[in-house]
C-alpha cells in the first residue's frame, strides 16, 4: 500500500507541474507589435454663423477623417459624435441651448481609401439625430489592410424661442475606437 | 552648435515627465497627415496568433493580477498636440461595442491607470504611455469592457463649435480563477433573398455561444455558379461586437447583375482565432421571398491558445486514469486474487 501512495503522489505532482505554467505565464509575457495606428482628424473650431431665436442654424463641421493602419484582417471601427449644451453669458436657462436641440448628420462618405464596408450614421441633414447622447456617426467593418474614410458632417443648432441674443459656444466630440 | 546641444539637453532635463516620453520618432505608418493616432505596442505572448489581441487590450486575468501595455500616441499635424490619456467605460449591447459618455467609469476603468495622464506630442512626432490594469483580489468573475482614450481638445473660438477628437483602444478584460472562459459561436442556416431594390442578399444568423464578447468579421464567396462562375469574396456585414449569448443577423448584399444561380455559397465568419465556415447551394428568388438552404458546417478551427487548455487536462486525466487502473490491479492482486478468480471461473 505504501507503494501505491507513493505512486499517486508522483502522478499528482506531475499533473500539477503540467497545468501550472499554462495559467501563470499568461499575463506577464508580452511581445512587441509593429502595426500602425488608428487615427482621427485633429480637431478644428468652426464658426456657427448667426441666427435668430426659434430658427435653426446649420453649420458644416469640416472634414472628419478616420484612418486605420492597424492592418488587421476584417477589422472594424466605430465613430460617435456627441454635443454639449451651447451657452452664452452666464449660462442661465435663457442663455442655454440644450444638447437635445443640437442635431448631427454625417452625410455620405466624401472620400476614402482601402477596402472596408463603410456605413454612414445619417445619410443626410433630413435625418439628422440629436446628439445629447453619443450617436454613431460612421462605422466601418470588414476592413482589409490600411483604410481611411472621410465625411463632412452637418451640425444643426436650434435655439429655443426663449433663448436670449448672444454668442453661443458648445463642444462637439468625435470618438473613434 | 555645442551651445545649441547643451540648450537642448537642458530643455529635455527641465521638461515635465509627460514631455520626456514624447520623442521625435516618426508616427506609426499609414496615419494620414493632420491626425491624432493611437496604437498598441505590445500584446501577450499567449495571444500571439489572436488578431484581436494585436489591436485591442484582450486578456483573461485572475483576481489580484496586474498587466501592463505600452501604447503610442502620434501627432501628424504641424502643431504640438496636448493630449489627455485616460480609460473610460464601454459596454457590449445590440451587437455593438458602445462607448460610455465622456469619462464615464466602470469597474475596469477604476482598475486601470494610464501613465502619463497627459502628454505633449510634438508636430510629426509620437509619445508612449503605459496602461496598467490591476485587478483587485476580491474582483468578481466576468468580462468588462472599456476604452483607453487619447483626447485632443481644440481651442474654442468665440461664437462657434469647439471640436474635440478622441481615438481609442478597446479593452476586453475577463476576470476569473483558472482557465479562460471559452469564445465560441454558431452560424445558422443560409437564406437567399432579395432586398427592396431587387439586389440578391445572402443571410444567416450568428449566435455567441461562448462566455466572452466576440468581434465579428466575415466574408462570403460564391462558386460553382452558372457556367462555372465564381464571385467574391464579399465582406459580410453584421453587428460588429456580439455579447455572450447574443444573436445577430449577418447579411451580404450582392450586385443586382449577379445571375440567380444555383451557387455554392460559403460564408466564413471569424472572431480572433475562432473561425466557423458554413456552406450551402443557393438560388436567389425572383422576388423578396426568402429561400432557406440546408447548410453544412464545413470547417471549424479554434485558436492555438485554447488548445493547451484542452490538451493539458486531457493528458492529466489520462495519467490519473492510468495510475488508478494500475493501483486497482495491484490491490486486486494482493488482497484477494483467489476469490475473484473463483467468481470469474464460476461465471
Amino acid at each position: 500500500m505504501r507503494h501505491a501512495l507513493l505512486v499517486t503522489t508522483a502522478a499528482l505532482g506531475l499533473v500539477g507541474g503540467l497545468t501550472l505554467p499554462a495559467g501563470a505565464a499568461d499575463t506577464t509575457t508580452t511581445f512587441t507589435l509593429t502595426a500602425g495606428a488608428l487615427g482621427v482628424s485633429a480637431p478644428v473650431s468652426k464658426n456657427l454663423g448667426s441666427g435668430s431665436a426659434g430658427a435653426p442654424v446649420s453649420a458644416s463641421l469640416g472634414d472628419v477623417t478616420v484612418s486605420d493602419a492597424r492592418g488587421t484582417l476584417l477589422g472594424s471601427w466605430t465613430a460617435t459624435a456627441v454635443s454639449s449644451a451651447f451657452t452664452t453669458g452666464g449660462a442661465t436657462p435663457n442663455e442655454t441651448i440644450a444638447a437635445t436641440n443640437v442635431t448631427y448628420a454625417s452625410g455620405l462618405e466624401t472620400g476614402g481609401s482601402g477596402t472596408a464596408v463603410r456605413v454612414p450614421g445619417q445619410l443626410s441633414a433630413a435625418v439628422a439625430v440629436a446628439i445629447d447622447t453619443a450617436k454613431t456617426a460612421f462605422s466601418a467593418t470588414g476592413a482589409l489592410g490600411t483604410n481611411s474614410t472621410t465625411w463632412s458632417p452637418t451640425v444643426i443648432v436650434s435655439p429655443p424661442s426663449s433663448a436670449v441674443a448672444g454668442t453661443y459656444t458648445g463642444t462637439v466630440t468625435h470618438s473613434v475606437a | 552648435m555645442r551651445r545649441l546641444l547643451l540648450l537642448a539637453a537642458l530643455t529635455a532635463a527641465l521638461a515635465p515627465v509627460g514631455a520626456v516620453s514624447a520623442v521625435q520618432a516618426p508616427p506609426a505608418p499609414g496615419v494620414e497627415t493632420g491626425q491624432l493616432g493611437i496604437a498598441l505596442l505590445e500584446a501577450p505572448e499567449s495571444r500571439r496568433d489572436d488578431p484581436r489581441a494585436r489591436i485591442y487590450v484582450v486578456d483573461h486575468l485572475e483576481p489580484g493580477d496586474t498587466i501592463r501595455r505600452q501604447i503610442q500616441v502620434s501627432n501628424t499635424t504641424d502643431e504640438t498636440a496636448s493630449v489627455a490619456l485616460y480609460a473610460a467605460s464601454a459596454s457590449v449591447q445590440d451587437g455593438a461595442f458602445t462607448f460610455g459618455e465622456g469619462r464615464a467609469a466602470n469597474e475596469l476603468t477604476r482598475w486601470t491607470t494610464v501613465s502619463p495622464s497627459s502628454v505633449s506630442v510634438p508636430a510629426g512626432g509620437s509619445a508612449t504611455a503605459q496602461v496598467t490594469v490591476a485587478v483587485p483580489p476580491d474582483a468578481e468573475d466576468g468580462e468588462r469592457y472599456g476604452v483607453v482614450w487619447a483626447e485632443q481638445a481644440a481651442a474654442a473660438d468665440a461664437g462657434g463649435i469647439s471640436s474635440v477628437s478622441r481615438v481609442g483602444i478597446r479593452m476586453y478584460v475577463s476576470v476569473g480563477e483558472g482557465a479562460e472562459p471559452v469564445s465560441d459561436f454558431t452560424v445558422g442556416q443560409l437564406t437567399a433573398t432579395r432586398d427592396a431594390d431587387g439586389a440578391p442578399v445572402v443571410q444567416a444568423t450568428v449566435q455567441n455561444t461562448g462566455q466572452r464578447a466576440l468581434d465579428m468579421g466575415g466574408e462570403l464567396s460564391l462558386s460553382d455558379g452558372p457556367g462555372g462562375l465564381k464571385a467574391g469574396p464579399f465582406p459580410a456585414s453584421l453587428g460588429t461586437t456580439l455579447g455572450p449569448g447574443d444573436e445577430e443577423p449577418v447579411s451580404t448584399v450582392l450586385d443586382e447583375a449577379l445571375p440567380a444561380g444555383p451557387w455554392l455559397a460559403r460564408i466564413t465568419l471569424r472572431s480572433g482565432e475562432v473561425v466557423r465556415t458554413v456552406e450551402g447551394t443557393i438560388t436567389f428568388p425572383d422576388d423578396a421571398k426568402p429561400i432557406t438552404v440546408r447548410t453544412l458546417v464545413v470547417a471549424e478551427r479554434d485558436g492555438g491558445g485554447d488548445d493547451l487548455g484542452v490538451v493539458v487536462p486531457t493528458v492529466a486525466a489520462t495519467l490519473i486514469a492510468l495510475v488508478l487502473l494500475f493501483l486497482f490491479l495491484l490491490c486486486r492482486r494482493r488482497d484477494g486474487a483467489e476469490p475473484d478468480e473463483t467468481a470469474a471461473a464460476a461465471a
